[in-house]
């Protein structure tokens, strides 16, 4: 096995100019039947109206690229490949994609829909040179800043700073058994830095020895990876891994931000660290006992987050948590799990059109407020940041709280229950 | 008062040329606040977040988080000093941001550390006029600012 520095020195992306997809993905191309399964399951599509934001018409466009790029006549009078109209039109279909994954439960012929859309995308923003409006800047401000945000990153543990009950030491520490990755929208944006607040709450009450990279955290590399900027990914993750785990010393890392999270399982080079999102972690102190909950009177739902649900498969420590938290009061969503709607604020798509987020985000709060609940539960920064916008425009009584929220409040720790 | 287009910056006050933190000298404090261009070009604004009493905080660090319709990130303090009194109706109803920049929608008070020092490159009396005037221009030449038409700023 490699060792972190020694995976290093290999890049960790492939080069799209070179072969923008992998074999199996032009087989995919080639296998898609135009069943429009997809479509069923495209909120962009529901919104937009437009077959091209769909899988099915992002590879209809492509192979129509294909084959007139490699046609015959154009070889032989020597035109040069495919028209750059051509071009723009599919690129605008590939970029209004959220990358929810939804069409890859629904696709009958198994294609791995995100990842051909991630690397539709690479094609387009690497080797053409085709990027959305404002993501270049959202690609400087992680290069130059270290977060997406573009803000001075020695301001990222500034949620931590808003505590009255900060643990004097917590932003000194130089090494912990467990780091805290807490990701740039959980740091910077106040819409949700409550959720960072309430899961170091979780952590140091469990007595974990946790300890934060405050400014030497830097983006985890997500944004630039599904916004097809992947090589530009490498120097935030090598940073990363550096600070985090070789300097810091951590045996653990632990997310709320999924999209951190998956990044980290799918494209760090690692070995022998163990990483958890912050509903595996309070799951775990559920099945420990050491965390019981007095019943509230409200009911609640869970909204899966795609890159926790289906980008990781992690369906079932949230409702865990929340069957304790809540027994007979959690109620389902429909749909939920495999199948759960996106909130819009996926695949970097609020960088170039938040009004397609809004619109996708709606579907969503339609299906929140039909449930009956009063509480919708997320795990994810992102999905809360859009869902209680999406709410308190509808004038919705319903309320969006992140698990680590739901967890504190409502959390009663066996060992100082005397306490409270 | 300096005025450019719709926007009003009383010249009494003192104002971070970055950032558009506005500050007032009251007895023993400073008191802060967004000017109305700044508040225009954020947007209408959803939340606020601020350090709490007690916070020691230099001089362009941030002392709290804003996020508007096209702004998300700190807000710098003009001065350093240690924050004495947090504005809870804002923090309760950041749209006040919006509406009342310079009364009922400011930010902290500071008991500063370094006064004299820390204003001297704030923006101050006459200046304000033609650095108010700069920055609409530019502003409006890097498309941070909507069109007067679609503007709804006070």
């Amino acid at each position: 096995m490699a060792t972190v520095t020694e995976a290093q020195s290999q890049p960790l992306f492939a080069d799209p100019r070179e072969r923008p997809f992998t074999a199996r993905q032009l087989l995919e191309m080639d296998a898609c039947t135009r069943c429009g399964e997809c479509l069923r399951a495209c909120d962009s599509f529901r919104v937009k109206g437009d077959e091209g934001v769909s899988l099915m018409g992002m590879i209809r466009r492509r192979r129509r690229l294909f084959r007139e790029d490699g046609s015959l006549l154009r070889k032989l009078f020597r035109r040069d490949g495919t028209s750059d109209e051509a071009w723009s039109r599919y690129w605008e279909g590939v970029f209004d994609c959220t990358l929810c994954g939804r069409c890859e439960v629904y696709c009958p012929v198994g294609i791995k829909t995100r990842s051909l859309a991630i690397a539709m995308r690479q094609e387009l923003a690497t080797a053409r040179c085709m990027l959305p409006p404002n993501l270049d800047r959202a690609r400087d401000a992680v290069v130059e800043e270290g977060n997406i945000f573009g803000y001075p990153n020695q301001e990222r543990a500034l949620w931590a700073e808003f505590l009255d009950d900060l643990p004097a030491d917590l932003l000194n520490k130089e090494r912990a058994d467990v780091l805290y990755f807490v990701g740039c929208v959980s740091s910077f944006s106040p819409a949700v830095q409550e959720i960072p607040q309430a899961f170091l709450r979780l952590l140091l009450k469990a007595g974990v020895d946790v300890g934060l990279l405050a400014g030497e955290e830097w983006c985890c590399g997500f944004p630039l990876i599904v916004g097809g900027l992947a090589k530009e990914a490498e120097r935030v993750i090598r940073h990363n891994v550096e600070e985090g785990i070789q300097r810091f010393g951590a045996k653990t890392v632990v997310f709320n931000c999924p999209s951190c999270y998956y990044t980290w399982r799918r494209y760090y080079p690692l070995e022998g660290v163990r990483l958890m999102h912050s509903a595996e972690f309070i799951a775990e102190l559920v099945r420990s006992g050491r965390l019981k909950f007095r019943a509230p009177e409200t009911v609640f739902t869970y909204h899966d987050p795609c890159d926790l649900g289906r980008g990781l498969g992690v369906y079932d420590p949230p409702r865990q948590v929340l069957r304790a938290l809540a027994g007979d009061a959690f109620v389902e969503l429909t749909p939920s799990r495999e199948r759960s709607l996106c909130c819009g604020g996926g695949g970097d798509v609020e960088i170039w059109d938040p009004e397609l987020v809004g619109e996708v985000n709606n579907m969503l709060t339609s299906a929140v407020e039909k449930s009956g609940a009063q509480v919708v539960v997320q795990g994810c920064p992102q999905c809360k940041r859009t869902t209680q916008r999406g709410l308190s425009a509808k004038g919705s009584g319903v309320r969006s709280m992140d698990i680590a929220e739901a967890a504190l409040t409502y959390g009663i720790f066996t060992d100082d229950a005397g306490d409270d | 008062m300096a005025q450019a287009k719709e926007f009003h910056l009383p010249d009494d006050l003192y104002y971070d040329r970055k950032e558009h933190i506005w500050a007032r000298l009251e007895g023993e404090g400073v008191r802060t606040g967004l000017d109305a261009f700044g508040v225009c070009a954020a947007g209408t604004v959803a939340y606020v977040k601020l350090s709490p009493v007690g916070r020691q905080v230099q001089k362009g660090r941030a002392f709290g988080s804003m996020e508007a319709g096209k702004y998300v990130g700190p807000l710098k303090a003009p001065v350093s000093g240690t924050i004495a009194a947090v504005n809870r109706e804002v923090l309760a109803n950041p749209g006040l941001l919006n509406v009342d920049h310079y009364e009922r929608g400011w930010l902290v008070v500071f008991t500063p550390r370094n006064l004299a020092q820390d204003i001297a490159d704030l923006v101050h009396g006459p200046d304000v006029q033609p650095w108010l005037e700069a920055e609409v221009v530019e502003y409006e030449q890097k498309g941070m600012l909507k069109k007067k038409e679609e503007r709804q700023c006070k």
